[in-house]
């Protein structure tokens, strides 16, 4: 159940669905959509050495990676 | 600008990845940059290396997260469940035995990607790519509905780096990541950075501008 699906069917926090003219469910006054946790990451990169570059190909990056 | 942007956004296939195609550049058994640092979890060919901040951190450092996420506790402003969830979180960091002390908050991840035309390695030459993150953060954000319309999708706000104790860890998971890249054990395969570039890791500060700058999502599917 995720929280739009909540708030569009009147639980969740009376805030958010007032704002959208949504009839809060009796006793549903709930922290819907709070909490929320998601990381993040640095991307380094470096030069690799020629010895290093000998082992890389195209088509090994092609096999390795998916777009 | 990033160097690299279009692959920040790339998904890793992760079966090939733990395959060890791209064996050259994983983990060496042997590496032990800080002398205090062994790859428990790492086996050979596994690109992946996850790690204790408490293992990342000297110790003013880890003194310095250690008080900051205690601030956060005693702060009086969290809701119930985020202050459950803290503390869950401040035993991870302090842990020095058992379970507790077996969940890692730092993610390396070891990887190469392609020169781009008009970036450096513009010749094709390929780079060694080493995404790293914190992944037990502080930060809340939230997802909310933003119409009455279900096919109007939620407004999802995540918030980063809205808790310095994140924006602490990421700076010393990025000063780890250069200590890795340093480290004997890569002398023949990496020959220096990219990004970021020296300069970022001048200060705290210059570090901490260099993360706000150029943190990004990442995302694994299979």
């Amino acid at each position: 159940m995720t929280p739009q699906l909540l708030e569009l069917s009147g639980i969740g926090k009376s805030s958010v669905l007032k704002q959208f003219g949504i009839k809060q469910l009796q006793g549903m006054e709930l922290p819907v959509g709070e909490n929320l946790q998601d990381h993040l990451m640095i991307s380094m990169t470096f030069f690799l050495t020629q010895e290093a570059q000998s082992e890389f190909s195209p088509r090994v990056f092609d096999s390795v990676f998916e777009r | 600008m990033s160097l690299v942007p279009e692959y920040l956004t790339v998904y890793l296939n992760v079966d090939r990845l733990y395959s060890g195609q791209l064996g050259l550049i994983s983990v060496p058994s042997n590496l032990q940059p800080s002398g205090s640092v062994t790859p428990a979890n790492c086996g050979t060919g596994t690109p992946f290396l996850w790690n204790r901040l408490r293992s990342v951190t000297n110790s003013t450092a880890f003194n310095d997260l250690v008080n900051t996420i205690n601030a956060e506790i005693n702060s009086g402003t969290l809701t119930p469940l985020q202050l459950a969830q803290y503390k869950i979180q401040r035993d991870w960091l302090q842990a020095t035995s058992g379970d507790k002390a077996n969940v890692n908050e730092a993610e390396f991840i070891f990887a190469a990607f392609p020169g781009t035309p008009g970036l450096p390695l513009g010749d094709g030459t390929f780079g060694a790519w080493l995404p790293v993150a914190h992944v037990h953060p502080l930060s809340r954000g939230s997802v909310h509905i933003q119409s009455s319309n279900p096919l109007t999708l939620p407004k999802v706000d995540p918030n980063y780096l809205q808790k310095s104790y994140d924006l602490k860890a990421l700076r010393a998971i990025v000063k780890f990541g250069r200590a890795l890249s340093q480290a004997a054990s890569f002398g023949t395969a990496i020959s220096g950075p990219i990004t970021p570039p020296e300069s970022a890791f001048a200060s705290d500060s210059a570090l901490d501008t260099y993360v706000l700058n150029f943190a990004r999502i990442i995302s694994f599917v299979r």
